[in-house]
């Protein structure tokens, strides 16, 4: 008796100091994100997604001051220079520009062919943009950042408005590991470590790498009340994440994220290839890419009919530079005086968690 | 005339949740303040040591000064309150600076990094209220919502010493 219950005690103590070491790994991210807000800095930002690669350099002199500029597959696409109240922009890719227009949820909203809608919630059209940001020159709106409030804490879904995915990818990662099954201290070591599923590189000297571990492939439900069943939950973004941060001196140096539905089902622990058949019905004898591509189509398709965010598989990476050196921010010379209001009224962007 | 009124009466009342009141609120004058004009608003100190009188919660401070911010029209645009704490007042700790911050407003404030300075924002009716601490001594900004620039005027108020 006396033996029984030692050992459930040390199961109980092992089982605590697991969890003490998930939510250590989880808080030192945090702390980590917290502290590298709070700095000048310098990033580079890549997002590769659908053969196409886009690349934003940023400066933050403060959370009033940055720019950003933004290029696809090596060409010039847009800039953006916040300075206090004053947003200019210039937009060389025409097709940036619907992503541009901000809900006031600070969103990018969806402005297709002629018609979207604005900040307001009224129609707007490409037409209505100003004809200088149209034809790719520097506008400046004077008033176009004066939002000090936050408009929305929920970054959007990455993909629309690439100068925004940039500038916040630190919250990003914050909300990606609220998402996540739990957070990891990378170890080479650890028995379940399978470097050939590993797509993110090992940490330098002095950087320690922290992984999210992707949440369980989501359970079917019995039913609800009465019996009725529930609409099946669906794996979507966060279960096909895996993301490492880098921290050095207790600063964020690095992130990296692959989000790829192939990798997840190549991975065993993953359970997704044994389940397959419960989402997706693939031909016999479908390699693991077919099978991908079909459950992609299949699983994008019911979360967009149930209004969540479709799965959009990309590698990303954030590099972050001269942390704590501030470089100053300027408006652009001889950008035009414009109204940017039909681009949505930005709210404060960047803020510090404390 | 009823937004310059809701607008004092809001400075009034950031005061007094701030510092509750006594004769002591208004017995000393700040040292320094801000200049005559900020972004072409002219800056004018204002009495407010009947209303803090009227007030006999505990303080946290034992200097109130309220500034008001306004346009040549005369239509008020900011107000901004500087208050020093008191000794006893445990005002180097983040906690207590958050608490007081968080009784202000009524969104939840966001701290925002302005230069080497942590600046907690919040909202409330119509308006924008900036906070932040230097030493002893905090700072309040008040800005009217639809005042163009607020960012710049908080950039100004910043270099206001005590």
């Amino acid at each position: 008796m006396r033996r029984a219950l030692l050992a459930m005690l040390l199961l109980t103590t092992l089982a605590a100091s697991g969890c003490t070491k998930v939510n250590q790994a989880r808080d030192t991210v945090t702390r980590s994100i917290n502290r590298t807000e709070l700095l000048a800095r310098g990033f580079v930002y890549t997002d590769k997604s659908g053969g196409h690669t886009t690349r934003v350099s940023g400066s933050v002199e403060d959370d009033l001051r940055y720019r950003l500029d933004a290029s696809v597959d090596g060409n010039p696409a847009a800039s953006e220079v916040v300075y206090d109240d004053a947003r200019a922009l210039q937009v060389q890719d025409e097709s940036l520009l619907a992503g541009l227009v901000r809900s006031p949820s600070g969103n990018a909203v969806t402005l297709t062919g002629e018609a979207g809608v604005s900040a307001a919630g009224a129609p707007v059209s490409l037409a209505q943009l100003p004809a200088p940001l149209q034809s790719g020159q520097w506008v400046v709106d004077k008033a176009g950042a004066t939002g000090l409030t936050v408009t929305s804490n929920t970054v959007a879904a990455p993909g629309k408005d690439p100068l925004l995915d940039a500038v916040t990818g630190l919250e990003y990662v914050r909300q990606a590991m609220g998402e996540a099954g739990s957070v990891e201290k990378f170890n080479p070591e650890s028995e379940t470590y399978r470097p050939k599923l590993d797509p993110f590189p090992r940490p330098q000297q002095g950087v320690i790498r922290y992984d999210l571990v992707p949440p369980a492939l989501p359970q079917p439900q019995s039913g609800g009340a009465g019996g009725v069943p529930l609409s099946r939950p669906l794996p979507a973004t966060p279960f096909f994440r895996l993301l490492a941060v880098y921290v050095r001196d207790g600063k964020v140096v690095e992130v990296r994220e692959r989000i790829n539905v192939a990798a997840r089902l190549s991975d065993q622990a993953s359970n997704l290839e044994a389940r397959l058949g419960e989402f997706v019905k693939a031909p016999a004898g479908a390699s693991i890419s077919q099978q991908a591509n079909l459950l992609l189509r299949t699983l994008n398709r019911q979360l967009q009919l149930r209004g969540q965010i479709p799965i959009r598989e990309r590698d990303m990476d954030l590099k972050f530079s001269g942390l704590g050196r501030a470089q100053p921010v300027q408006l652009p010379a001889g950008a035009t005086d414009t109204d940017l209001a039909a681009l949505g009224v930005q709210g404060q962007v960047l803020y510090e968690h404390r | 005339m009823g937004q310059r009124a809701r607008l004092s009466s809001l400075a009034l009342l950031i005061a007094l949740t701030l510092f509750g009141a006594s004769a002591a609120g208004s017995s000393a004058q700040a040292p320094h303040g801000p200049p005559a004009q900020m972004l072409g608003l002219n800056v004018a100190k204002e009495n407010i040591a009947k209303v803090l009188a009227g007030d006999k919660r505990p303080l946290y401070v034992d200097k109130v000064t309220l500034y008001s911010l306004r346009e040549q029209s005369k239509l008020l645009q900011a107000t901004l309150e500087v208050g020093d704490f008191k000794n006893d007042a445990p005002w180097t700790s983040a906690d207590f600076q958050y608490s007081i911050v968080a009784r202000l407003g009524s969104s939840l404030p966001i701290a925002v990094r302005a230069g080497p300075q942590i600046v907690y924002v919040t909202s409330s009716k119509g308006l924008t209220i900036a906070i932040w601490f230097k030493d002893r001594t905090m700072f309040t900004l008040a800005v009217r919502n639809g005042y163009k620039q607020p960012k710049e005027l908080l950039r100004e108020a910043l270099k206001v010493n005590p």
